[in-house]
């Protein structure tokens, strides 16, 4: 039920103004990634970061949107969090990048 | 001997949570659907790997997670076999003295750890996006495959949500604070040292004038970190039954509860989280800087593609926010950043690193010129600056009475 929520959520709302669309796009220009993937990749990061906070965490980042933090003060409470922030970062974008071996199911 | 960390105690979100868990049979079986494909999965790169021949990157993360799953199961099977219904708890007590090099520790430390199964949850990832890709690959070309492969996405999305809602992280059931966390790395960096595979990931963690061994050590705190234990529902406590007060009794009131709520956001409520860090998360900011403190890009050489300091998500604040002391920040952030005071959205740098400055000490030194963007083969960082040349460094550039976000709510 969820899951067909969700899907129905992620149809009607799109996570990123074209703005931020274009600078991902513009900043991951110089990689080897399929065409289009760029949102996508950002939607797995924004996946892999949630799953790693906890209700306190989100709520501590709403306050530091309220307190326009920049994004150095965000990503150092990121990092206080989920040390491994870049390598989660890396790795989304190396997926894309990376020829995946066949699956064998 | 130091006691083992209690579980955190149960607060109203999960006790809530706890009615929709799957059941004992439920996980152990989806578990060993999963191990089987994995196993299947990685098998190649096992035989390669035995031939000497070398992996790829994520070959070899996929068996080194793989490994460590099978290892954390043959712990609590007693040996390489299926999980079944026998066993009575879901963990196996973590033994130092097997190891001469922590010897030492064996009757001082003793932990009970789940198996391990992050890497089970980004196989699962790997194999929806297989999938996925497939079915666009497809088109509507073929609407019988087509379904086949919808069908198989919804079959993985549901072992996802089981995976995610059955584990818990390490941070949340363990102590990660004091000497036995700092003895449980020295023996997660033991295993990543003498496993090939795992020690191909350290570099990723070896900072400037870092040994391997100190790479070992960061490799291993990542690695605990980001574990994720299992945890099987026991026999009796399967499915807990909605509480219904009986009629003319007035129900008791949750207690309130003291503790901050570390409730993990599981797979089921993933989009809602998404969908409150969204707006707030500077995104393309962290994938511009992510890039930057790559290995491919060394931190003395790094161009650094600045967002606006007041950027929150969408479109620039109008009011600018003091900047960050970058002498707090940790290690892994790659040695700092740039700051710049205006971006439209282009890309353009408006301001460049000095290479291994902190920003109290914006200087050019006396020896070597202003950072110029780094071109590797493969990975145009020209492209990135779109042919920007570095303006003159501002030494005043970013300062401010901002503690370092050592006040911001939330930073330990």
């Amino acid at each position: 039920m969820d899951q067909r929520q969700n899907q129905t959520d992620k149809a009607n709302l799109s996570l990123f103004s074209e703005e931020e669309k274009q600078a991902i796009a513009k900043t991951l220009a110089s990689f080897n990634l399929p065409s289009g993937v760029e949102e996508e990749i950002g939607e797995r990061i924004l996946t892999r970061i949630g799953n790693a906070l906890v209700e306190q965490d989100l709520k501590d980042l709403e306050s530091l949107k309220k307190e326009n933090a920049d994004p150095k003060t965000i990503k150092f409470f990121l990092l206080t969090k989920i040390p491994n922030l870049d390598l989660i970062i890396r790795e989304e974008i190396e997926f894309y990048e990376t020829k995946q071996p066949a699956l064998t199911s | 001997m130091i006691e083992e960390a209690s579980a955190s105690p149960i607060v109203p979100e999960e006790r809530a949570a706890k009615e929709t868990l799957p059941d004992r049979k439920t996980v152990i079986d989806t578990v060993n659907n999963i191990s089987e494909r994995f196993a299947r999965h990685v098998s190649p790169f096992a035989e390669r790997q035995n031939k000497g021949e070398k992996l790829s990157y994520f070959e070899a993360k996929q068996l080194a997670d793989f490994n460590i799953f099978k290892a954390g199961r043959a712990r609590l099977m007693g040996g390489d076999k299926p999980l079944d219904d026998s066993i009575e708890k879901d963990t196996f007590a973590t033994d130092f003295a097997a190891y001469p090099e922590l010897a030492w520790a064996g009757d001082k430390f003793k932990m009970e750890e789940g198996i391990p199964v992050e890497g089970f949850i980004d196989f699962v990832r790997g194999e929806i996006f297989k999938l996925e890709t497939d079915e666009k690959a497809i088109g509507e070309q073929s609407p019988a495959t087509r379904k086949s492969i919808r069908d198989q996405i919804t079959q993985r999305n549901k072992e996802l949500d089981l995976l995610m809602e059955s584990s818990k992280r390490y941070p949340e059931i363990h102590d990660v604070r004091g000497q036995k966390f700092e003895t449980r790395k020295q023996l997660e960096a033991y295993w990543t040292h003498i496993d090939p595979l795992r020690e191909r990931f350290s570099p990723y963690y070896k900072g400037a004038g870092e040994t391997d061994q100190q790479g070992d050590w960061r490799q291993a705190e990542v690695a605990l970190w980001n574990r994720r234990e299992l945890k099987i529902p026991k026999k009796a406590e399967t499915i807990v039954p909605p509480i219904t007060p009986e009629p003319g009794v007035t129900a008791t009131p949750e207690p309130e509860m003291t503790r901050i709520d570390t409730t993990r956001p599981e797979s089921g409520r993933i989009w809602k989280v998404i969908r409150r860090i969204a707006p707030i998360l500077p995104i393309p900011w962290l994938v511009a800087n992510c890039i930057h403190s790559s290995p491919q890009y060394p931190p003395s050489d790094a161009p650094f593609v600045p967002m606006p300091e007041n950027y929150i998500g969408g479109a620039p604040a109008a009011s600018a926010t003091p900047p960050v002391n970058l002498d707090y920040l940790p290690p892994l952030m790659g040695g700092g950043s740039g700051s710049s005071s205006e971006w439209d959205g282009s890309g353009q740098q408006p301001s460049v690193l000095v290479p291994g400055a902190t920003q109290d000490s914006v200087s050019l030194p006396p020896d070597r010129p202003p950072a110029q963007p780094v071109v590797t083969p493969g990975k145009d960082a020209g492209d990135i600056t779109g042919g920007y040349k570095p303006p003159p460094l501002d030494n005043n550039n970013g300062q401010g009475g901002f503690d370092g976000g050592r006040n911001a709510p939330g930073v330990i």
